[in-house]
């Protein structure tokens, strides 16, 4: 029984070369093709098959061949220089000048007669030794290898070593069944009916697979494996914070990437002449300059808060340029969407904004000039600090997995009180939001009477520790390798 | 924030209550002041709305004052000196104040917190000199009374601080380190502060004169504050006598023509207590809400619900009653404050166009995409270039690469490709994100807009690999594009389709063009595509959310 699994199991040319090799018992790969009519690569492939499956071996033959090379042919045809130099010795030219004379490659036939031991030199002059004299009368074994016959090993390194002949291998490799092959050998006769890998839609409309025998497969055969689609850890990351923000009653803003210097800083009662305005900090754009009022009676009241604080009961700054409000650059808090929400004489209670913004800075594992923000807020009559610290609790739990939160106070030009919200995470402390009540000079030239809590959080950072990424850039700069390799977020 | 060094010895020295090593971190960020590195050198990080905490003796004032060691408002007193100096109002640097601050000891760390806080208040208040810049003087050497005055760039010579030889106001703007600094802060005439000899004290806001060095062993200080913006000028002015003052300095005034300075005139300011308790959420006794005032430096006169406060002299950050109302919460301490739930109900919802983007997403990554997020700021030059539209440049950008903000998404696209060289094929990805496009009636002259962008690039990637893709996305989207032709110079000719959505364009896709390939040494084809999908999105029914 077991044996007729494996012969279920194998290919179809497995079959075939199975068969030709219990007719032919050793054969080669070109010998196969030719008696199954198989390429030879198919062949070569189903062999190994078998080969694994223990049913074959192959056998390596080396034959040399010898070659004789010019060198070789020329001495065959006109003797070897040192058979030469004993017959002139024999003949009586024996010092060496005269043999120089008439023996061409002198040297080579002085060099092989000497190390042969047929002459000995005394004084420049030649003897023919015992050998020597013997050898006159023979053929030696080089001279019968040029002339054709089979050298000995001896004789061949010879003739190699004197570049006589040239020596080349070949391997050919034949295949032979093993014991286990012989006996699958005899129960395939049986079994070489129609063999089928796969099942095809005639098959089914015909009915011809009921008869068909479809042959089992090796369930761990190696197989490319399918690259599958993957969200961006981040772009996830944010759409779960989102769906939390929803869950919890806020209400998603957007704003645009290029801002007025008016929503970006003046309605946030950010001095105009503020560090964090200028070119080493926010990014300004050079074509097109300046944008348009489109509120310009926000833009009076902020230009009059600005001034001298308008209504608000502030001193303000004491100087303010409309035109500098016109001014175009790249959003650098998402606190400028918060201002144009209030603008619009919000309905709902609790907005959202997670946005992307841009700030003049380098950029290394931990530094970015582009950044991600959220900004909430939560507008409401009777609004205090205790509520806005109750939110943050929230927050810092449920967004940042804060073990514990504790609060500082903190500056930032739109809120008073302004409180910095530190969460304990992993056994540490760390910054993650900025807060506070919009101050009356924000929110009053916008036309909002009411109280706005309002918090931020940089998402990058607090991103990057929930899915233990350790450089900022894998966030921006995408390596598919990285990509492909980053766990699922769940 | 402004990073200040201080020492710990004298920060403790200048608080008459033993403060252990853990009771000052702990206090310090309670009352702004944040603790970069703890040791006998304190790195602290200060809020910059408050310019009176940038020195030991100014956080040991506040230190002091919280711990209710002193109470209420700190009194000064100021003597009249009986200096006078007479301005001849410089054209660009037209305010000076004054004052004289007598017996200091500057031995021990006493003068370099002063040097210290001289240069943070001309950094932060002063923003880098423009605004305000303060000079300091051994008084002894100076012979009353003072003139401040435009000079003529050459008229006078003086050697300046740390130099040996006598410059004239010109050489020390194109020789003078400092000089050169500040140079652009005197474009034409130089003020100078001269006294009765003649000698130049100062040449504000570049260098004082080296004949009036303070060191060490000064006793009496002159004080000299010029700049443009005057009330930041009195509260720096205010800032160092009061903080000298902490050292056993006296204060004396210094009449600059009519008038006297310092003032030291306190703030007054009108609060309402209910306000005050309904903006923290606590309620107070007006005995409560007195010692919390108090002890953060407020003389407090209570009549039932109004309080008016005296504020002392030294704090720049009173724009609005509602910064007593932080002082409060200071007082009282953040931590002490529990959070509450208000009782504020709302129904919340995703902006319609980020529900949207997600179901692309899903779409996207169930046809086996990978997705991708990449940088906004990007470079416009080629090949890359040929795929964008015009440019949005900025006026400050920090590279070539990433010198415009981009208008397509292609490009970003693109880029991922051309890094990737070394990783696997076939390489499927997309990316959904914004990008800026021109649109004169718009506020900000710009349109930001949200794209979706999808790449395929292996061996035999071709048109109709992408277009089966785009038509997966119609199908399941409601067929809402037809496809139509176009040319474009990123695509290799004939093998560039338009998306179309009713008359207008919204998208295309192709084969990108093999001289891009080869510029960024790609070899493989690519396929992409790139959609606007703001007009795709469904709109919103039973919902009153605005976009």
């Amino acid at each position: 029984m077991k044996k007729d699994k494996t012969v279920e199991a194998l290919h179809p040319h497995e079959k075939k070369i199975i068969a030709a090799l219990h007719e032919l018992g050793k054969a080669t790969p070109e010998e196969i093709a030719t008696k199954t009519n198989l390429p030879e690569a198919s062949v070569h492939k189903a062999g190994m098959w078998s080969k694994i499956k223990g049913l074959l071996y192959h056998e390596e033959t080396v034959h040399k061949r010898v070659t004789i090379t010019e060198e070789g042919k020329q001495y065959g045809r006109a003797g070897l220089p040192e058979k030469k130099l004993l017959e002139l010795v024999q003949s009586g030219t024996t010092t060496i000048p005269d043999l120089r004379k008439q023996v061409k490659n002198m040297d080579i036939a002085l060099g092989w007669a000497k190390r042969k031991g047929w002459v000995t030199i005394k004084g420049g002059t030649l003897t023919l030794t015992k050998d020597g004299k013997h050898t006159l009368t023979t053929i030696t074994d080089v001279e019968h290898a040029l002339r054709g016959k089979e050298p000995d090993e001896q004789t061949l390194r010879e003739l190699t070593a004197r570049k006589l002949v040239t020596v080349q291998e070949k391997t050919t490799k034949h295949m032979q069944l093993t014991a286990a092959g012989k006996t699958v050998a005899t129960k395939l006769p049986a079994m070489m009916i129609e063999d089928v890998g796969q099942l095809t839609p005639n098959d089914l409309k015909s009915g011809a697979w009921k008869k068909k025998q479809y042959r089992p497969y090796a369930v761990d055969t190696p197989v490319p494996t399918v690259v599958a689609g993957k969200f961006h850890p981040y772009m996830t990351y944010l759409q779960r914070l989102r769906e939390k923000l929803v869950a919890q009653g806020f209400e998603e803003r957007r704003g645009p990437w290029v801002e007025t210097e008016f929503w970006n800083a003046d309605a946030l009662f950010m001095p105009q002449d503020h560090p964090a305005r200028s070119i080493h900090d926010v990014f300004h754009l050079k074509t097109p300059k300046q944008g348009a009022v489109t509120h310009p009676s926000a833009l009076k009241l902020v230009g009059k808060v600005h001034q001298n604080g308008w209504i608000t009961g502030s001193r303000g700054w004491g100087s303010f340029d409309p035109k500098r409000s016109l001014g175009l650059v790249l959003r650098s808090q998402t606190t400028a969407v918060s201002a144009r929400i209030l603008a619009e004489k919000p309905t709902n209670t609790k907005y959202f904004i997670i946005g992307r913004n841009f700030r003049v800075d380098k950029l290394d594992a931990t530094h970015s000039y582009e950044f991600y923000q959220c900004d909430c807020i939560v507008i409401g009559d009777h609004l205090n600090m205790r509520h806005l610290y109750a939110y943050l609790t929230l927050f810092a739990k449920e967004i940042a997995g804060a073990d514990k939160i504790r609060f500082r106070p903190s500056y930032f030009p739109f809120v008073e009180p302004g409180v910095e919200v530190d969460a304990f995470i992993n056994g540490k402390w760390i910054e993650v939001a900025g807060a506070g009540i919009f101050r009356p000079e924000m929110t009053k030239p916008l036309g909002e009477d009411r109280t706005v809590l309002a918090w931020a959080f940089g998402l990058d950072r607090l991103a990057m520790r929930s899915l233990d990424i350790k450089d900022i850039r894998h966030l921006y700069q995408p390596d598919l390798n990285w990509l492909r390799k980053a766990p699922l977020v769940v | 924030m402004p990073v200040i060094t201080i020492s710990l010895n004298d920060l403790k020295s200048l608080v008459p209550h033993k403060l252990t090593d853990t009771q000052l971190q702990d206090l310090l960020p309670q009352i702004k002041v944040e603790v970069d590195s703890f040791g006998p050198e304190l790195v602290l990080e200060v809020t910059p709305d408050r310019p009176d905490l940038f020195s030991a003796e100014g956080i040991a004032r506040q230190l002091i004052l919280w711990l209710g060691l002193q109470k209420g408002l700190p009194r000064y007193t100021i003597k009249s000196s009986g200096i006078r100096i007479t301005t001849k109002h410089p054209t660009v640097r037209p305010f000076m104040i004054s004052a004289i601050i007598r017996g200091l000891d500057l031995t021990g760390p006493a003068l370099e917190s002063l040097l210290r806080l001289q240069a943070q208040l001309d950094a932060t208040l002063g923003r880098n000199r423009r605004t305000v810049s303060i000079g300091l003087h051994d008084f002894s050497k100076t012979k009353p009374p003072y003139i401040y005055q435009d000079v003529a760039p050459t008229a006078v010579s003086f050697v300046p601080l740390d130099s040996k030889k006598e410059m004239t106001p010109a050489a020390i703007l194109m020789e003078y380190p400092k000089g050169k600094e500040y140079a652009h802060l005197v474009p034409r005439n130089c003020p100078l502060l001269t006294d009765k000899n003649g000698s130049v004290l100062s040449f504000p806001p570049i260098i004082n004169g080296e004949l009036t060095r303070v060191k060490e062993t000064t006793k009496d200080l002159l004080i000299d504050i010029t700049g443009t913006d005057q009330l930041a000028m009195e509260q720096s002015l205010n800032i160092l006598v009061t903080a000298l003052a902490m050292r056993g300095g006296k204060i004396e005034s210094v009449a600059v023509d009519k008038k006297s300075f310092p003032t030291l005139e306190p703030q007054r300011l009108t609060i309402n207590k209910h306000t005050i308790m309904q903006q923290l959420g606590i309620d107070l006794k007006n005995s409560e809400l007195k010692e919390l005032l108090q002890r953060m430096g407020y003389a407090v006169t209570a009549v039932q619900e109004t309080f008016t406060v005296l504020a002392p002299p030294y704090r720049a950050d009173l724009w609005h009653p509602v910064d007593v109302t932080e002082d409060v919460a200071i007082a009282y301490g953040y931590n002490n404050l529990t959070p509450v739930h208000p009782n504020l109900f709302s129904v919340g919802h995703a902006h319609p166009l980020e529900t949207f983007c997600q179901r692309l997403r899903e779409l996207a990554v169930s046809m086996g995409f990978i997705e991708v997020n990449t940088f906004a700021l990007t470079g416009n030059e080629p090949p890359l270039n040929s795929l964008s539209g015009k440019a949005i440049d900025l006026e400050n950008p920090m590279s070539s690469e990433t010198s415009t903000v981009r208008t397509n998404l292609l490009g970003s696209l693109v880029q991922v490709f051309a890094v990737n060289k070394h990783n696997k094929y076939p390489q499927r990805i997309f990316e959904l994100g914004d990008v800026v496009q021109l649109n004169q009636q718009a506020e900000t002259k710009t349109d930001t807009k949200r794209y979706l962008a999808i790449g395929i690039a292996h061996q035999t990637a071709g048109f109709s690999e992408m277009l089966s893709v785009l038509n997966g996305l119609n199908t399941t989207l409601g067929n809402p594009w037809k496809i139509g032709t176009t040319t474009d110079p990123g695509f290799l000719p004939g093998r560039v389709g338009a998306i179309k959505l009713g008359g207008t364009v919204i998208g295309r896709f192709g084969e990108l063009h093999p001289a891009i390939l080869a510029d960024l040494g790609l070899e493989v084809p690519v396929v992409v595509c790139e959609l606007f999908v703001e007009p795709l999105v469904p709109q919103p029914r039973n919902q009153a959310g605005k976009s």
